[in-house]
């Protein structure tokens, strides 16, 4: 029910300037991803957002009204942290009808009411008379969801909330969190992420952050198809993109040629060569690391019934239309 | 699917019951120490409360005379006073300030306005000094400071008129308790900062935060989550300090001796007294045994209400 607008946005910590200046829009109802490297001030950000770090300079808008100086609690605003943040001496239930009982005018039947129907929504109805202690991690967190619907936010923020589970509770709450999207359409979502896959499978926008500042905003396809820089190329999509240099992309025009294991195909007619040093079978499919001279291995995605094996030359060809140009200060070609 | 009988475990070697030993011979030592200056004392004092014993007779042996020196301790009068004085003045006073003083220094020490001050951890270490004082000078400073004629505190109060002629603090009655309850706290309430300090500071900022976010101002966060965080620590102080205090001698001692008169005697002083003043060690030791019932009595109950939730 909100949007949220940055304008020229910067933090600093005394001297050491964190959030160096951000212009965004996050229109109603959007799920927004930050993603970026640990320190570029993915955090900072959301917590600029919630309120619970002061503004430096620049404006933080939320429905076309300036927010800088109003507190968390009156932003509408929720927000679930990666460490859960359950209070540790009450109940499941008092927990989520913590941030209730302290505002006026519900009554106790309506606070039970709210707090009931997100306990349905995430299925931890059971655990309602536990203390947070006697919980697993996964129902710790969907505690910490529910507690944050329960105040029926405008805004919900997650500090990436999935890293401290396990890979396969990992993937059931992100399909969670995605259907609670759906089903809250009217509520911004604004997710902080390392894993580009989370990123990818539930942004409707991801946000590119480096060193304090934007370097992309985009859908994940976008962002997939047409990064806007090496950095992006990089970031975005599992396994990373390869990059060539050298001799080999000279033909090319560029002074980096970028290209996805998913976009190439080992052809005997190939036009690079490289040598197997390793392949990682995952079943579905199978990565080939080939040493063709450059820094890092290129990795190439074949079928998972494909036998490699080390030491074997391949030749590799791309997808002409897959190949990502950059120039020397790593800015695409188009 | 069959059910195998378990046979029954073959005769044990040698080497499992070295096995087995072997924890109890690592902690004989320590217990052994204990015993010797620990035990040994105890049940010698014990022992001694059904004695009756002068200090000339040490080295014989006393005489035994049952519970005498139990009815005498408990139906001399001076007993009740020196039991309301260590309970009340002494103790519980005491207690409840340096709860209160050490939960308000600590907060805040603790609060991000203290943090963020550079000379913050100055503060921090100068609330040390006075734990790291040995009591006996805590005293003997003290004793200075409040003294009638010399002392800078009546110096001061004489200065701004407030008072025309010094105030012998530790010969009145109605400021000798006042005295000192200043010089045990102001000895003792370091501890209690620093301990709450550091059960704040293992509290998550995050905490904090999901409360702020929930709506809560300063003082809801106080409340609602720091107090009951801080419980356990709260009620682990409250017990050390209160058998620390109610078995403490040397602040009575040092600053009066348990006077103006006996004023201010208190369970250890009269112990003391009774034993090395009156030379009268069995009766000494039956306050002694007295002392002790009550705090076991007290550590008891207290374990009871507080813990009885786990
Ligand atoms: N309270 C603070 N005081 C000083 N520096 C801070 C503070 N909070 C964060 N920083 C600094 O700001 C930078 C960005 O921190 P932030 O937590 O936003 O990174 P992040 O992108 O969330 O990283 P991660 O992915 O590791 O969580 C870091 O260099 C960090 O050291
Ligand atoms: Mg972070």
């Amino acid at each position: 029910m909100a949007s949220i607008e940055l304008k020229n946005l910067r933090k600093s910590f005394g001297a050491f300037d964190v959030i160096k200046g951000i212009d965004l829009r996050i229109e109603k109802g959007e799920f927004m991803v930050f993603v970026g490297p640990s320190g570029c001030g993915k955090s900072t950000l959301l917590r600029l957002i919630s309120g619970l770090e002061d503004i430096t300079s620049g404006d933080m808008i939320f429905d076309g009204k300036r927010v800088n100086a109003v507190a968390p609690a009156k932003r509408g605003i929720a927000m679930v942290f990666q460490s859960y943040a359950l209070y540790p001496h009450m109940s499941v239930y008092d927990n989520m009808a913590f941030g209730l009982t302290l505002e006026r005018g519900h009554s106790k039947e309506d606070i039970r009411r709210r707090v009931e129907k997100a306990a349905d929504m995430l299925q931890i109805r059971p655990y309602l008379d536990r203390l947070p202690k006697q919980l697993s991690g996964g129902q710790r967190q969907r505690v910490a969801i529910g507690r944050a619907i329960t105040r029926d936010p405008k805004v919900f923020l997650f500090d990436e909330p999935l890293s401290n589970l396990d890979a396969a509770l990992r993937v059931a709450t992100r399909i969670e969190i995605a259907r609670l999207h759906a089903d809250m359409d009217q509520v911004t979502m604004v997710y902080v992420t390392h894993d580009q896959v989370e990123a990818m499978t539930l942004a409707d926008r991801i946000c590119v952050l480096r060193d304090g500042l934007i370097e992309q905003v985009g859908t994940p396809l976008e962002l997939y198809e047409h990064p806007a820089s090496l950095f992006v190329a990089g970031f975005i999509g599992s396994p990373k993109m390869n990059f060539l240099t050298g001799p080999k992309v000279e033909a090319y025009g560029c002074a980096t040629l970028g290209i996805r294991g998913e976009h190439m195909t080992i052809r005997p007619d190939g036009i690079w060569e490289g040598t197997v040093i390793h392949a990682e079978n995952l079943g579905s499919d199978a990565y080939v690391y080939l040493d063709m001279g450059e820094a890092e291995p290129v990795v190439v995605r074949v079928d998972g019934t494909a036998t490699v094996k080390s030491g074997e030359v391949l030749r590799v060809s791309p997808l002409q239309e897959r190949l990502h140009r950059f120039d020397a200060a790593g800015r695409p070609i188009r | 699917m069959s059910v195998l009988p378990t046979s029954a475990p073959a005769e044990e070697p040698a080497h499992v019951w070295g096995k087995k030993l072997e924890p109890y011979l690592l902690v004989l030592p320590a217990m052994l120490i204990l015993a010797f200056f620990f035990a040994g004392p105890a049940i010698y004092n014990i022992a001694l409360a059904f004695q009756e014993l002068s200090l000339f007779d040490l080295g014989r042996e006393g005489r035994w005379v049952g519970f005498d020196n139990f009815a005498e301790v408990l139906t001399d009068p001076s007993t009740g006073q020196s039991l309301i004085n260590t309970t009340v003045w002494l103790t519980v006073v005491t207690v409840v300030l340096r709860l209160v003083l050490g939960l308000g220094l600590a907060l805040l020490l603790n609060a991000t306005v203290f943090s963020r001050w550079k000379l913050g951890w100055l503060v921090r270490s100068l609330i040390l000094v006075p734990w790291v004082t040995p009591p006996v000078v805590a005293v003997a400073a003290w004793k200075w400071l409040l003294d009638a004629r010399y002392g800078v505190v009546n110096q001061f109060l004489v200065g701004i008129g407030a008072i025309e002629q010094g105030i012998p603090f530790l010969a009145r009655t109605s400021t000798v308790w006042g005295a000192i309850e200043t010089m045990l706290i102001w000895r003792e309430l370091p501890f209690v900062v620093i301990t709450i300090l550091a059960a704040l500071q293992s509290i998550p900022s995050e905490l904090r935060e999901a409360a702020r976010i929930d709506g809560a101002n300063e003082f809801q966060i106080q409340t609602r989550i720091v107090l009951p965080l801080l419980k356990p620590v709260l009620a682990v102080i409250t017990l050390l300090t209160t058998i620390w205090t109610f078995n403490n001698f040397v602040y009575v001692w040092l600053a009066t001796r348990g006077g103006p008169g006996d004023y201010t005697q208190v369970l250890a002083t009269q112990m003391y007294t009774t034993s090395f003043v009156d030379y009268r060690m069995g009766a000494g030791a039956a306050v002694g045994v007295v002392m002790s019932l009550i705090m076991f009595a007290f550590a008891l109950i207290y374990f009871f209400v507080i813990f009885r939730e786990k």
